[in-house]
């Protein structure tokens, strides 16, 4: 079996190689008990998002990338990832489509491209302090006065920001 | 926030590539994320624990009360609280005055080996009991070149509730009458009692800062270069595992002061084991061993358990 047919939840068609397996523990699943030419439908994952995927396998040639640093030591994601067309591939995306790759990911059983994702999301919430954080996701007045002091006091590391020196 | 539509297992999976005060933050910042932190508390304490160096018990303290602890603790009163209790590279003569306790010995003294490279002291955080500096080091003998004073561990394992933070490390070489003066090493730590120290090998016969630097890349540490008139430093900022290596350190040995260096170690960090890793020295000699005057973690000690001892 060299190739397998992906289809999108909008019913488009995709081909690829069957070695998807190595990165998708759905798909790696599915071939246990697959018929040639047999469509498998991924109801879950949209067609940009499954071109996103197969770029992303394409890349790696079907492979499991090193995993991106855990911890991650900097908000750039470069500083975090071994291969820098991960970084690339991930930065050209937005909050929204990050989510939405991640939910695709899910679906899929694809850790290595969830945790890219994942990771690039903890790069948005690296060496920020909570003012900033709450700026930045447009957060305002959630605690009352008293509950706010109370968790300043107890969490007053949060009031700092860390810089990477 | 749209995060807020990710499943409560991709945040656990985002907490993990975050630091203690990443977290600090994050847990304040709005009721979705306090609201996270508080019910997947355990999650929590375990991640910043193992953040910490900290083995995790359940008779560990709250995350957010070390931390507190940490961030109201002076970092002005550093203490001087390891003691050297194991060499595997002999002691000069088997002479008490060359022995691995003149190490933590701010009022001098030089511990001298008997190998000539790659020599692993192993350090124990042993607040309450000193060595008699007057026995015997073969006393303490096991092998030809390794030496191991046992009681010391023995009593140590009675401070589990206080654990050390180690901030600055003291580096001082002989200024004179020693042909033998240490040039490189490195520091290491670990919160429990090591058996496996391959890592440590990895930075064998590392002699320079680029050797230092290639090493911690295939052990995906970061690092950071510090250059400086009498020494050159690569810091290493800590991943978890067994083994923390500290930082690698180049003494020039022509500008040397008697003043020693002073390695500051960046991280919140506690360690029960210290390591040092004596790689080299320059030799006058053939064949020759390695002098080293101090070599001092100092920190400062924070109450980690529910007891007081």
């Amino acid at each position: 079996m060299s190739e397998i047919t992906l289809v999108s939840k909008e019913g488009t068609k995709i081909q690829i190689s069957s070695q998807f397996s190595n990165l998708s523990g759905f798909i790696h699943n599915i071939l246990q008990d697959y018929q040639q030419n047999e469509d498998i439908s991924l109801a879950s994952v949209s067609f940009i998002n499954l071109q996103m995927i197969l770029e992303y396998a394409v890349h790696h040639n079907f492979q499991v990338p090193q995993p991106p640093r855990c911890p991650i030591t900097s908000p750039n994601i470069a500083d975090n990832v071994s291969d820098p067309w991960d970084a690339e591939f991930v930065n050209r995306l937005n909050e929204d489509q990050i989510i939405d790759l991640v939910t695709a990911t899910n679906f899929l059983d694809m850790k290595s491209l969830m945790d890219l994702c994942l990771a690039k999301i903890a790069c948005m919430f690296k060496y920020k302090d909570i003012e900033t954080l709450r700026k930045e996701y447009g957060i305002t007045e959630e605690f009352t006065a008293e509950i706010e002091e109370k968790l300043k006091s107890d969490f007053p590391w949060a009031m700092e920001a860390e810089s990477n020196d | 926030m749209n995060f807020i539509n990710l499943k409560n297992s991709n945040f656990l999976e985002i907490i993990k590539y975050l630091e203690l005060k990443d977290l600090a933050s994050l847990s304040i910042t709005c009721k979705f994320f306090n609201n996270f932190f508080i019910k997947n508390e355990d999650f929590i304490q375990k991640q910043v624990l193992y953040l910490l160096g900290i083995e995790y018990s359940p008779s560990v303290n709250p995350w957010k009360i070390i931390l507190l602890r940490l961030r109201n603790s002076s970092v002005t009163g550093l203490q001087n609280l390891f003691q050297p209790y194991f060499t595997d590279g002999g002691t000069y003569c088997d002479k008490a005055y060359y022995f691995i306790w003149r190490l933590v010995q701010d009022r001098g003294g030089t511990y001298c080996t008997h190998l000539q490279g790659n020599i692993l002291v192993k350090y124990i955080f042993s607040p309450k009991v000193k060595p008699s500096m007057d026995e015997d080091p073969t006393k303490y003998k096991i092998s030809e070149d390794v030496f191991n004073i046992h009681y010391l561990e023995e009593n140590a394992n009675e401070n589990q509730s206080y654990c050390p933070e180690i901030r600055k490390i003291l580096i001082k070489v002989p200024m004179g009458g020693f042909s033998c003066p240490c040039e490189t090493l490195m520091c290491f730590s670990s919160y429990k009692k090591i058996e496996n120290f391959s890592l440590i090998q990895n930075f064998h016969s590392c002699k320079t800062k680029e050797d230092a630097i290639r090493n911690g890349e295939i052990l995906k540490l970061s690092a950071k270069i510090i250059e400086e008139n009498d020494y050159e430093a690569v810091i290493f900022k800590k991943i978890i595992g067994e083994i923390q290596p500290i930082c690698w350190v180049k003494i020039n040995l022509e500008k040397r002061s008697s003043n020693g260096i002073w390695i500051e170690t960046g991280d919140s960090f506690f360690a029960r084991y210290f390591y040092v890793l004596l790689i080299s020295a320059r030799k006058i000699y053939p064949n020759s061993n390695i002098d080293i005057s101090n070599v001092i973690p100092w920190s400062r000690v924070i109450i980690i358990g529910n007891v007081w001892i």
